[in-house]
């Protein structure tokens, strides 16, 4: 059942583009939604107009298939972490919490009880007489959890919660959410520019550009099978390499010895479809190796790529390479630590780990079974 | 041997210039190393020598005169606390000090709580709300003296255009500020005018600068504006308006043109204030003594009223 419903959405500010056209969006019932994408790509702004905090230009907010449009933020079950938090300086961690209660005229016993379960739940009990400054940014954030949580909205909102955090804190917060998410069974819906919390977090991922949805799906299912060359490029560490199979073939035909080669010259518009522009492959698809493989190492179907490592970072479980093809710069993940040397190089690859994309950078989906066998 | 001796003769020099150099860079380091410990009194002193020369020791002298009798021309004569007895004693002492009150409470409740109000109203950037606010700041850089005047026209009670608006209305005239009940209230309303634009202008921008995603989540808790107002423009402002109050208090203590120009401190004693009393003991009846301990106590009073008021809202105002 879907839980958020936009239904032709379009925001444009007063001067300049509209920043959403003809959006249409649902979000289930119980679902740990991500809307991600880089900034200036409309995800706040969605995240706002389901608020009510920004009013669409035209089409309808529908929450549990009511139209919200003219219903107040503050009525529509919703609540909202912000990504500065938004607490209120003046008031204490417990006002803070308790803001929202008092404002629904909750009788006071039953207001102290649910801060009293609250402040448990996000260990805020010993500070709940501080004010906001007093706390450090982990704990704030717990507040702004915490303010959320205590109304028992249907949706929480936030926005980009752990931005302002360091990288330590945040990887504990993120599995802090998970379980929080666990417990509380409702729907959240999460903005982030951040493809890793994204990954780690969500059970639906929707990735948008510039206004509109790019991707949507399972955490597996858009780094397996990105349905087009930002997805590709967005989800994953280091982004997925795009080389242009025109340079390839172009290179190919000049002169006979092709560099992308098996155990007999092939082209890779005879591996892929031939209308595919881009192919690409993650750097965790591929290997490394010193010297041209003897054709006996490489497993029965491998390509290679000649390329020299530019350069390599050591990050504990696998070295990351930059390699200088003829085709682009490309990385390589490896997970044999043994670090191969500056200079020459040959990237191997598997030809059922490369993906095809056409002239619109949309994927093509090709069978199981490539062509080349 | 010659090589040797030139050798050792230029060594020598060496040496010597060598030992010379480090005394010298030795008395070099001590200069720079006192001129080090004394250059930052060395900076504040114009301004400190400014500030003691016009501010300290008039205060100061203020204080040795008020212990004195004297008419600026003959000698001083020492009284000791007998000023202070006087002034104490002198029923017109403390209705003076009555108006100074009376004058400073309505003023700065007025002023503060009228400039909050249209700052609410302004503080929206609108081309309309740009103009109003000018207009309504204009008050503030016109010389006290000229608005004075142009307020004595406007409050005449034979000719004035405010009487003439009562009429038009079918109420009777009043004697704005030849009624002793009135007249204060009318140095009130003219003090209220004046300084309601800046009072206003710098609550602006106090109120544009509080965040306005604390206005968001103070709307999806349900909160009215109302209870926005109150709970978070309120205690996000009260610093500015803290200060505000303070500066407000002080000037309206030390009010003197229109008392001066309006009314002479009259009708019956109605408008006179603290700093008017003090003009006229000083520069018509040239107790410059009785004076003087009146500007003492003037101080005091001010004084105790801030100690007062920090004392009792400063742990109210939120300072981030």
């Amino acid at each position: 059942m879907n839980k958020i419903e936009l239904v032709n959405i379009a925001k444009a500010y007063e001067k300049g583009t509209p920043v959403i056209e003809h959006l249409n969006l649902n979000i289930k019932e119980g679902s740990f939604t991500v809307l991600v994408g880089p900034s200036g790509c409309g995800k706040s702004t969605i995240l706002r107009i389901i608020a009510g905090l920004e009013k669409e230009t035209s089409g309808d907010v529908l929450i549990e298939g009511k139209n919200v449009s003219d219903i107040a933020p503050g009525d529509r079950q919703i609540a909202m972490v912000f990504q500065n938090y938004a607490l209120y300086p003046t008031m204490t961690v417990r006002e803070n919490i308790e803001f929202g209660l008092k404002n629904i005229k909750m009788p006071k016993a039953e207001r102290q009880a649910k801060i009293a379960e609250i402040s448990k739940l996000v260990d805020l009990e010993p500070y709940l007489s501080r004010k906001p400054h007093q706390l450090s940014g982990g704990q704030r954030q717990r507040v702004a959890l915490a303010r959320a949580i205590v109304k028992n909205p249907s949706v929480f909102l936030m926005d980009e919660p752990l931005s302002n955090l360091d990288a330590k804190l945040r990887s504990q917060i993120r599995t802090d959410l998970i379980e929080l998410y666990r417990k509380l069974k409702t729907t959240f819906v999460y903005v982030t520019h951040d493809q890793v919390e994204a990954m780690s977090m969500a059970t639906d991922i929707i990735l948008l550009d510039k206004g509109k949805i790019q991707h949507r799906g399972s955490p597996a299912d858009i780094y397996e099978n990105p349905s087009n060359v930002f997805t590709a490029r967005f989800i994953g560490s280091p982004p997925m390499n795009i080389l242009s199979v025109e340079a390839i073939d172009l290179e190919d035909r000049m002169d006979k010895e092709s560099d992308l080669i098996g155990k007999e010259p092939i082209s890779i518009s005879s591996i892929g479809p031939h209308h595919a522009r881009y192919v690409g492959f993650r750097p965790e698809h591929s290997r490394i190796a010193k010297r041209c493989p003897e054709m006996n190492d490489l497993s029965i179907n491998e390509l290679f790529l000649e390329g020299i490592v530019q350069s390599r970072e050591m990050l504990g479980d696998h070295v990351l390479y930059k390699v200088k093809t003829k085709y682009g710069e490309v990385y390589v993940k490896s997970f044999q630590l043994n670090m191969v040397d500056y200079g020459a190089c040959h990237v191997v690859l598997n030809p059922k780990d490369l993906m095809f994309f056409d002239g619109n950078q949309n994927r093509i989906e090709t069978d199981e079974e490539r062509c080349y066998t | 041997m010659m090589k040797s001796k030139e050798g050792a003769v230029v060594l020598e020099q060496q040496t010597g210039m060598g030992l010379r150099r480090v005394s010298f860079d030795q008395i070099k380091c001590k200069v720079r190393q006192y001129f080090k410990q004394l250059m930052p009194y060395g900076m504040v002193l114009p301004a400190m020598a400014i500030l003691g020369l016009f501010v300290l020791y008039p205060i100061f002298y203020m204080i040795y005169l008020s212990f004195f009798k004297w008419n600026l021309i003959g000698s001083k004569a020492f009284v000791g606390l007998h000023n202070f007895i006087r002034l104490f004693s002198d029923k017109a002492f403390w209705e003076v000090l009555g108006n100074s009150f009376q004058y400073m409470f309505f003023t700065v409740f007025f002023a503060i709580v009228l400039a909050i109000i249209l700052a609410v109203y302004l503080k929206r950037e609108t081309k309309a709300n740009k103009l109003l606010q000018s207009i309504l700041f204009t008050p503030h850089i016109v010389s006290l003296i000229s608005i004075t005047f142009v307020w004595m026209w406007l409050m005449d009670s034979n000719y004035g255009f405010l009487n003439y608006l009562l009429s038009i209305l079918g109420l009777p005239a009043m004697g704005w500020l030849t009624d002793s009940n009135t007249a204060l209230y009318s140095l009130i309303l003219i003090s209220v005018w004046k300084s309601i634009g800046y009072n206003t202008l710098i609550l602006i921008s106090a109120m544009q600068a509080v965040p306005k995603y604390l206005y968001e989540a103070a709307s999806l808790d349900n909160a009215t504006k109302w209870t926005s107002f109150f709970k978070i423009t309120l205690p996000m402002i009260s610093p500015t308006l803290f200060f505000l109050t303070l500066m407000n208090m002080i000037a309206a203590f030390k009010v003197f043109e229109p008392v001066k120009i309006m009314t002479q401190g009259g009708p019956m004693n109605a408008t006179n204030t603290l700093v008017y009393d003090i003009y006229q003991y000083g520069f018509t009846f040239y107790k410059i003594g009785y004076a003087s301990a009146l500007g003492v106590v003037l101080m005091i009073i001010i004084g105790i009223c801030t100690i007062l008021y920090f004392a009792g809202l400063s742990h109210r105002v939120h300072y981030r």
